[in-house]
This record gives structure tokens, sequence and C-alpha cells, in this order.
């Protein structure tokens, strides 16, 4: 039998072996490529087995987190020099996925042992209830964590969070806020800017200077003690910009455990609380009088005997047996005097006057806990009166500051605001006018007058040129107003010649002491509290002391310097 | 018999060559991502760990911790507004030099709270319940 090749072969001659040829040719190119591809292919596969095996995984881990890590922290809040109030830092929290457990009960009281404030009964139900994910404890320190891992139990997993952090602890807690612990804000800016803080990179600056936070609080703190007080408040304002570079309310809370603080250390009274702040508001009153023109210096108020307007009657604590002036009602704070300038302005007049200093409404601020003004609704003529010395109407602490920096810093309304604006430090003044400068000159003359003749002398700081006013208002009781239970208060500006910051200073229910002599008045509880922050802060604030003549010097004139001593 | 033609055994190495350095291209790459992956994540942890440095330092300088120190280990006090001088020709010609006496030689600070410890010591609501 032959070969059926064979039998081809010699079939195969002439021009049809040149196609055998080329067949043949192709046959073996082909050959060689498919060598190739699986030569390549077998190099490929010994490169992701055995070579890339390791990096493969690691790599792909990297790249993965790499991305998740990024963009994921919550901003920072610093105040207005770069130093940290709020921050966010990565730590890692503990869960279980319950059907990967293998020995629930011993994993519970091991966990138990390392976490004491969680229970072995909860524990057990969580690791038994076959869910894929339960939190055990959030936010552990590196120790714990290591210290889970040593349980060795494959069904306790972490993952990494973010963990709000405030290295001032309480210094400023009622305006940075604090949040909850999946780090959504629940108070202060914390709460107002939550979008901003969850989805921007750049930090939140605020006008807070936590230097002199310090300060404010440090002093507010040491009266509290020495008068037995039951809270305090304090606020420094740029008075030409608005800008609080203070401010403080005590009692205070961590807030790193909101939880724990009680509601009256959460409370915000700087914003939030709105009090009767009793003669500071002779400041309004007066520089109303003034401005409409309704009484000069010179002009003198029958203050010898109280003041009967239907069933009402004003007294005064300390009355004086003469007519005064009206430099004489501010210093020495007569609420008839004050009560009779209020009449002379006139309701409507006085009511519009309050409402341009923006007393009657509530504060635009940017935090979210802000009070509502109390105000005599509907407003008699007896209001007017007992508003022109500060009762029947109550208002925060931020709105007086507010206020008197517009009067004093020239008559220029300012409000107040927390969030530094970087491209625009140096604010030009608003150009709404509430009170003329010349106006407001004699007001800095009057309120300077206060500290050196009148009931504000403890405010005094040498070479800073204080000027200020007492405020010292009864609470409201069961029955009508309790003398016992007062709110002390001081309103300070300096340097007067040309104001540039108001400290304010409010105690609550301050109880008198030795020292002040038997007095808990804002002239003995508050007055030199402002002259210590004066002290302390105005080195800081770069201002130069100078002595200067008293800018109060020409309206010395119109007091009688005999009258009697009284603060 | 003629085995291949010139151009098929050019086109034959150039598609080897080709491949070559394709896959050579590959490790070189897939080798930088690795780096970068690498570098990323040493970045990352650099970064957290700066910002735990700065919170921190921070937290090391709050005002009333400063003050305490200074207190106990400066003869430093605020300044009087007396001793500010507007002009520095008002001097007296020899004022005598302040020189600096240390009351402690050797400082120890105290052992101050960790802000670790800090975070070990919150609570949450959802833990009392």
């Amino acid at each position: 039998m032959t070969s059926p090749f064979i039998k081809n072969r010699i079939k195969i001659e002439g021009e049809k072996q040149e196609a055998i040829e080329r067949a043949k040719d192709r046959i073996f190119v082909i050959g060689i490529a498919f060598i190739l591809i699986y030569t390549a292919l077998v190099v490929r596969a010994f490169d992701l087995t055995v070579m890339q095996a390791d990096f493969n995984i690691q790599a792909t881990e990297y790249i993965s987190k790499g991305k998740e890590e990024t963009l994921s922290h919550r901003a920072d809040i610093v105040d207005r020099n770069g130093v940290l109030l709020a921050t966010s830092l990565k730590t890692s929290s503990l869960y279980a996925d319950a059907p990967e457990i293998i020995d629930p009960k011993n994993t519970a009281s091991k966990l138990v042992k390392l976490f004491p404030e969680l229970s072995y009964g909860s524990i057990l139900q969580k690791l038994q209830s076959n869910r894929r994910f339960v939190w055990i404890r959030r936010n552990l320190t590196p120790k714990q964590h290591y210290k889970v891992l040593e349980i060795g139990e494959p069904g306790l997993k972490f993952v990494e969070e973010d963990r709000r952090v405030y290295p001032q602890g309480n210094l400023a807690a009622h305006f940075v806020g604090y949040g909850n612990i999946d780090g959504k804000g629940l108070a202060g800016v914390e709460r107002s800017f939550n979008k901003y803080l969850s989805t921007s990179n750049e930090n939140l600056r605020l006008t807070l200077d936590i230097r002199l936070q310090h300060i404010l609080r440090r002093e507010v703190l040491k009266v509290m003690e020495a008068f037995s007080a039951k809270a305090g408040t304090a606020i420094m304002m740029d008075v030409n910009n608005g800008e609080i570079l203070a401010a403080v309310s005590l009692p205070d809370f961590d807030p790193h455990k909101p939880g724990d603080a009680k509601p009256e250390q959460l409370f915000n009274r700087v914003t939030l609380g709105v009090y009767e702040l009793g003669s500071t508001f002779k400041i309004f009153s007066t520089a109303a009088t003034l401005e409409m023109g309704k009484a000069e210096l010179s002009t003198k108020l029958d203050t010898t005997k109280p003041l009967k307007r239907g069933r009402y009657t004003i007294k005064d604590y300390h009355p004086e047996d003469r007519p005064l002036t009206v430099p004489e009602v501010f210093i020495h704070s007569s609420n008839i005097g004050s009560a009779l300038m209020g009449e002379r302005v006139g309701t409507l007049t006085l009511r519009n006057f309050y409402s341009d200093l923006g007393l009657l409404t509530p504060l635009d601020f940017e935090i979210n806990e802000i009070g509502t003004p109390i105000i005599p609704s509907p407003w008699r003529d007896i209001n007017t009166l007992t508003a022109s010395y500060g009762h029947g109407i109550a208002v925060s602490p931020m709105q007086l500051v507010s206020a008197v920096s517009s009067i004093t810093n020239g008559g220029f309304v300012v409000h107040p605001n927390l969030v530094l604006d970087n491209d625009n430090v140096k604010k030009e003044k608003p150009d709404i006018r509430v009170i003329s400068s010349e106006t407001a000159h004699r007001m800095r003359q009057l309120l300077r007058l206060v500290v050196t003749d009148g009931t504000g002398k403890n405010a005094d700081v040498k070479g800073y040129d204080v000027g200020g006013k007492t405020g010292t208002a009864e609470k409201p009781g069961k029955h009508g107003y309790d003398k016992k239970r007062l709110i002390s208060s001081f309103i300070g500006v300096f340097p007067m010649e040309n104001p540039k910051y108001a400290v304010f200073v409010m105690v609550d229910e301050p109880k008198p002491n030795k020292k002040s002599y038997g007095y808990a008045t804002g002239g003995w509880v508050a007055a030199p509290a402002v002259a210590n922050i004066i002290k302390s802060a105005a080195p800081l604030l770069g201002i130069t002391p100078k002595n200067d003549e008293n800018i109060a010097k020409s309206l010395k004139k119109y007091i009688n310097i005999n009258a009697k001593e009284e603060r | 018999m003629r085995i291949v033609k010139i151009s098929t055994l050019i086109a034959v190495s150039c598609a080897f060559i080709s491949g070559a350095t394709l896959f050579w291209v590959s490790q070189k790459v897939q080798k930088a991502e690795r780096d970068i992956a690498r570098l990323e994540k040493e970045k990352n942890s650099e970064e957290e760990m700066m910002r735990v440095l700065k919170a921190e330092w921070d937290y090391l300088n709050r005002p009333d911790r400063l003050e305490t120190l200074a207190k106990e280990h400066l003869d430093y006090g605020a300044i009087d507004s007396d001793y500010i001088l507007d002009n520095a020709s008002l001097l007296p010609n020899k004022s005598p030099l302040y020189t600096p006496h240390y009351k402690h030689s050797q400082i120890n600070y105290p052992k101050e709270q960790k802000l670790e410890n800090i975070i070990e010591n919150l609570t949450y609501e959802e833990d009392k319940q």
C-alpha cells in the first residue's frame, strides 16, 4: 500500500508546487506565532501568579485607601491667629461581624474587661444577633485597638473614623459648639456651619482670640467665686467692625462630653439669654435725649422726690436731695432723672431709637442660639419711662454690647460677627448713622466721667482711658422685683479718645462680701473685673498707654464734686 | 526550500520586540503605580501624624497652662502701663540693666495629661444606654 502523501507528491508539480511551498511557509509562520503567543501567556501567567502575587493585593489596598483618606476630614475651626479650636483626628472604631464570632461568651467577657462602661449582657446579645455589622465601641485609642486585636476573635473588626477633638476644651465651647458621634454639629458654629465644615477643605477662621478668651474666662471665674455668683458672662468686641474678640458664658462645659453637662452649663448666656440689664440702658436714653435736643448738659432735672406716673412710682436707690444736671444723672445713675429724659424724648422716638440700635429684634449673628428680646407689648408711655433706665425690657448681652459700640464708635451701626473675613480685615466703617458725631463725642465724655467721677471708678485703668457705665438690675421674682437677686454688669469702652474695644461683664446673682462693703452692684462686682480684663488685654492688643488729659474735663463744670460720694 | 520571506521575518521580529517592550513598559507602570500608592499611603499617614501633633501642640499651649507654667518658672508678669513709653529718649541715661536670674536652673515640667488620654476618657451618650 502506498501512502497517500506519496501519491500526492507525485502529482504535485510545476505551478502547483509553488502554492504548496507557500502553504508550508504559512504553516511555519503560524506555528512560530502560536509558540510566541503561548510563551507570552506562560510568562504573563508566571508574572501574575508568582512575581506579583503579593504586591497586587497590597497595591489595590493602597490605592483604595489612598483615595479614601483624602477629602474625608471635617474642616478645622481655628481662632483669628490660627490656633486650633476644633479638629478631626482618625481613630479606629470597633464593630462585630456577628456570624463570624466563634466564642461569643468568652469574647463578651473579655470586651467588658477592656471597656468597663459596656455591659456584658448587651455585648453578648450583639455578638449573637447574626447581624453582619454591630457597633461595639467607637473611637478607640491605639492601645485599646491593640488589646482588642489580642483577643484574637476574627469577628471583631475595625473601621477608621473621624473623631472631633477640641484642644482648647471649655474655653470657647459655647461658640465653637459640639457635635454628635457621627460628626454632625449640634451647637455653636459646628451647627450653623455644619454644611461648610463637612464639605470644605479650608479651615473656618473665627474672630475669637483664645488669649483674650482666656483672660475673660479667668476674670469672670474670679468674680463669680468672690461673690458666690450663679453665673457670669463677658464679651469683648471691636467697636469699629463688630468682630467678637472673645465671649464667655459661665458655667461652661467640656465639648468632648456635652452629654455630661447640665442644662445651665450648655445654655449660652451671651446670645441666647435675655436679661433686664438696668442702668446700662441709660446710655441709650441719654444719647437719644442729646441727639433730639430735648435737654442740654446743663439742664436740671428734678430728682428730689419719687416720680409718680399713674399707679407707678419710680424711685432712686440713693436719692439726691437736689435737682441734677444731665451729666450728674448719668454718673450717679439716677432712675428718676433718666425716666424724665425718656419722657422728654417721647414714646415713639425712643422706641424707634432702640429699634435702630437693634435692641428690639433678635440679633443677626452666625450661630443659631439667639434669644428674642422681651419688649413691652403694648408699649405704653410708662414703658418708655422704665425702658429709659433698662427695666421692663430684656435683651441679650451681645445686643447691648453692639448697641453701645454703635454709640461710642462715632455713631455708626455695627453688627457683631464671629467668622473672620480674611479678605476684608480692615473693614471700612458702615455708613448707617444712629447719632451724630457730636452726640457720640458727648457720650464718650459722659462715659469717661462715670469712671473718673461716678459709679464706675473701680473700672479705671491707668493709661488706657476707660469709659463705661454700671448696671444693677433686680431680677423679677414671684412678687415683683426681688431686691436680693441682682444682675450686676459693667460695659466698658477703651481708649475713650478713639474707642477701639468694648468690654462687658455681667454677673448673675452676686452675693455681697466684706471687700465690697456689702454691695453687690455693678460698680463693685463687674467694674473691677472689666478693669482687670483691660489691664491684661491692652498690652496684647498693642495699645500704647497714654496719659493725655482727660476728655471728660470740660464736663466737670456740670457736676457738683462736693456732692455725696456714691457708687 | 525557501523558509520565510525576509519581510515576514522582519514583521515577526517587530511584533516580538514590540510585545516585549510592551511587557516591559507595563511592568514599569505597575511598579510605578505601586510606588505611588505606597508614597500616597506614607504621605497620608504623615499628614495624619501632623494633625495629631498640631492638635497636641495647641493642646499643650493652652493659655491657662502657659499661665500656670509661667507663674511657676518665670519672674515675668503682665506689664504695667507705667513701664511703656512711646519715646525711648525719655529713658534716663544710665538705666540699670536688667539681669535676669532664674529661680529654677532645671525645669521639671509637670506631668501633663496626654491628648490620647482625653480621647480614652470620652464618654458617649450611647454608651450609657
